[in-house]
């Protein structure tokens, strides 16, 4: 059973390597370089903010998928057959250039990570996500992956067992890892927005929403002609 | 022409005064802000009014659903200011900048320059829209292949302005979203190229794809933490700003409005498109440009008054051309034929009492709407924040979930966007910019098929191909941008990085004192 507890607000440096919290706290140091003639164009001088929250051995695998991404491509556009028409690209021309162009930022990107192995130690270095966690606030990627892959089990379901019994028991099981433990309300919101969101775009809507084994009973009841 | 416009005018505000009309102009608004504001999409928010709209009088669908459309524009942006999650693709860059002044205490001035750059927007582009129509239909026969590839190679270039911290990683993102769009039949063989599965002989289906890299992605991003919305904004304000601080982003709202009307004009591009280069315009010559992706108010206003003046932008190629100017237009398109009246540039002449409908309540009586009612929404809907935060996200992945199932009845499409939603969560930890690789998927197919088909149009001579007039002025521009933006990009990045340097010198300086 995977531990997701619920988050903690914030109360100094934590470290929670075991549970296999990543806080912001332990993790997050933020710079503030008041006089930072570099970074501001008018009279502000904007402090900066960093966060050691990236590792860097998954940013190093990444490039490498990407490198691999790109010879999959290449190697797929060998295949293809070229047509009869006199075409100056080819079917094969977009996917050898994009493979191409991806193999070689995969190798620049693995490149300049190895360069910058050292400069810090420790697993983490300077982030480049798009958006930040929430800062004091323990993030779990585990509590995520948990999500997707209750997502894929519910998508899985879904034609056999049919959207009203699956999406509740989908929301309670993601309610779960959230760290929700009012039973009351995860059952209810669970089953409301179950029922509500089938009725709302099967019955109002008339859109095809599988029912699974329900469906001979809702047959019979005039929901299904 | 200036008859058919002073006309078009007329008669579209004599519409406006069928108070039954207004009604449903009215639901419709309330409607389509509602449904941009849980994040459901305007393709669902304007698919599930067209059945409704075969029982309505022809006038009275085309009014509504264009009224809609708009008003999901509006609406979508309202999540990406308050949760961070945008209603919409073209919200993403909202999202970002929106999102990071809701952080800073400042919801009111996010919110107020949201209202003011979407409204300011519409307005313009209405009567834009009424110019562009019948003259656009004349560029049928100028605009082929070549125009075409330089008009998409410009809104790819807009990518540059998007590419975060690390130019390398954007570049790639916007490679890997290029690479995804080239799954499905060759443009001008028709080879099957990547088909891995049966799925995918059609292509990635769009909307699920970039469904996933940006709606589902953020929020398998948000789940990560769990926290309430109330402890983060702490200083919540919600009073609307003093006029100066509006006045500063005009420019851009102006500037914003008129991209938007014209790439929203350009068959294939839409709202997404026309933000993201609006937002790029508006970063390249802005005082701040250091702002821009940590809460600019500028980058707010450009975005929003280009993806609302797109709606309108998006009605030419429709009426004007007969060519759907989005997939919401589709619907559009759907609601004429089952009307019995085919869209092209014959419908001005047969039909023009659509026309107007389109104008007068489907986009300036929306608009005035809005202006009436957009900002007491916008504070109601500030109370989503007193909501537990938990239950929205939940709510709004199982709402993605069904909503992308309806699309196409096929759960496929909720299996892609799961998929790409783990794709995207990835990408945008590790600075890989979904955006850009979104924007490139929904650009690729197009700039290759046209880049191809133009060649065989001009004997496969380049110097044919570029030489072209129209061609040869847009590739220029795309030029100048490219080269303008890379380098006010790189010159940010170079700040950065020596305060990066500096950061990391005083960091390992801390770790050795404590050791």
């Amino acid at each position: 059973m995977i531990d997701c507890g619920p988050g903690r607000p914030r109360s100094g440096p934590q470290s929670n390597q075991k549970a296999g919290y990543k806080t912001m706290t332990e993790d997050t140091l933020a710079a503030k370089s008041g006089t930072n003639e570099n970074t501001s164009q008018g009279d502000e001088k904007k402090p900066a903010t960093f966060f050691l929250t990236m590792d860097k051995h998954v940013d190093l695998a990444l490039a490498i998928v990407l490198i691999l991404f790109g010879i999959f491509l290449c190697v797929m556009a060998s295949t293809f057959y070229m047509g009869r028409v006199d075409d100056f690209f080819t079917a094969k021309g977009m996917p050898y250039a994009t493979g191409t162009f991806l193999i070689i930022c995969g190798i620049i990107l693995t490149v300049l990570r190895l360069a910058s192995w050292s400069e810090i130690p420790g697993h983490f270095v300077v982030s480049e996500a798009v958006k930040e966690d929430e800062e004091g606030y323990p993030a779990s990627w585990k509590r995520a992956f948990a999500i997707i892959a209750a997502s894929w089990i519910a998508l899985w379901l879904w034609r056999s067992l049919g959207y009203v019994i699956v999406t509740p028991l989908f929301l309670i099981a993601v309610l779960w890892f959230m760290g929700e433990r009012k039973w009351k309300k995860i059952i209810l919101f669970s089953i409301i927005f179950g029922f509500a969101s089938w009725y709302l775009f099967s019955q109002i809507l008339n859109f095809m929403i599988p029912l699974g084994v329900l469906e001979p009973l809702a047959r019979s009841l005039g929901f299904l002609l | 022409m200036i008859d058919l416009f002073v006309n078009s005018i007329q008669q579209g505000l004599l519409m406006c005064w069928d108070p039954i009309l207004m009604l449903l102009i009215f639901a419709g608004v309330l409607w389509g802000i509602f449904a941009g504001a849980i994040t459901i999409g305007p393709n669902l928010a304007v698919g599930v009014i067209l059945p409704f709209c075969l029982t309505l009088p022809p006038t009275y669908a085309v009014g509504l659903l264009c009224a809609v459309n708009v008003a999901v524009s509006y609406g979508n942006s309202i999540p990406a200011i308050l949760i961070g999650v945008p209603g919409t693709s073209s919200a993403m860059l909202t999202s970002i900048d929106g999102y990071a002044l809701h952080r800073q205490g400042k919801t009111g001035l996010a919110l107020a320059v949201q209202y003011y750059g979407a409204l300011t927007g519409q307005m313009v582009s209405n009567f834009y829209y009424l110019f562009m129509v019948v003259p656009l239909a004349q560029l049928t026969y100028v605009f082929l292949g070549p125009e075409m590839f330089a008009l998409y190679a410009l809104g790819i270039v807009s990518i540059v302005a998007i590419t975060g911290d690390n130019l390398v990683k954007g570049l790639t993102a916007c490679a890997f979203g290029f690479a995804l769009s080239l799954a499905g039949r060759d443009p001008v063989s028709g080879v099957l190229r990547f088909d891995l599965f049966y799925d995918l002989r059609g292509g990635l289906e769009i909307t699920p794809t970039i469904m996933g890299l940006l709606v589902a992605a953020e929020l398998y991003r948000q789940f990560r933490q769990n926290f309430k919305w109330a402890e983060i904004a702490t200083k919540f304000e919600a009073k609307f700003p003093a006029f100066k601080e509006l006045w500063r982003v005009t420019p851009h709202v102006l500037a914003g409005s008129v991209i938007g009307t014209l790439v929203g004009a350009i068959p294939g591009l839409g709202g997404t498109q026309a933000a993201f280069m609006s937002y790029n315009q508006s970063k390249l010559w802005s005082k701040h440009p250091e702002e821009y992706g940590h809460g600019s108010i500028e980058g707010v206003a450009a975005n929003e008054a280009a993806q609302n003046a797109s709606q309108a932008g998006e009605m030419v190629p429709t009426f004007g051309l007969g060519i759907p100017g989005s997939s919401t237009m589709v619907f559009l398109f759907a609601a004429m034929l089952m009307n019995g009246f085919i869209p092209g540039p014959m419908l001005i002449k047969q039909a023009p009492q659509l026309l107007y409908a389109s104008w007068g309540p489907g986009l300036f009586a929306p608009t005035i709407m809005m202006i009436v009612i957009g900002w007491p929404i916008c504070r109601v809907l500030l109370k989503v924040v007193t909501i537990d935060r938990t239950l929205v996200l939940v709510g709004a992945l199982g709402l993605c979930m069904i909503g992308v199932f309806s699309l196409n009845n096929n759960i496929v499409d909720v299996y892609l966007m799961i998929f790409f939603g783990m794709v995207g969560y990835f990408m945008a930890r590790y600075g890989y910019p979904v955006a850009a690789a979104s924007i490139s998927l929904v650009l690729g197919r197009g700039f290759e098929a046209y880049l191809r088909r133009g060649l065989l149009l001009c004997d496969n001579s380049l110097w044919k191909f570029v030489s072209r007039p129209y061609t040869a002025a847009i590739l220029l521009l795309s030029l100048g941008l490219l080269i303008y933006g890379t380098w006010g990009t790189l010159k940010l990045l170079k700040r950065a990085a020596i305060t990066r340097k500096q950061y990391i010198a005083e960091h390992l300086a801390d770790q050795s004192k404590k050791k």
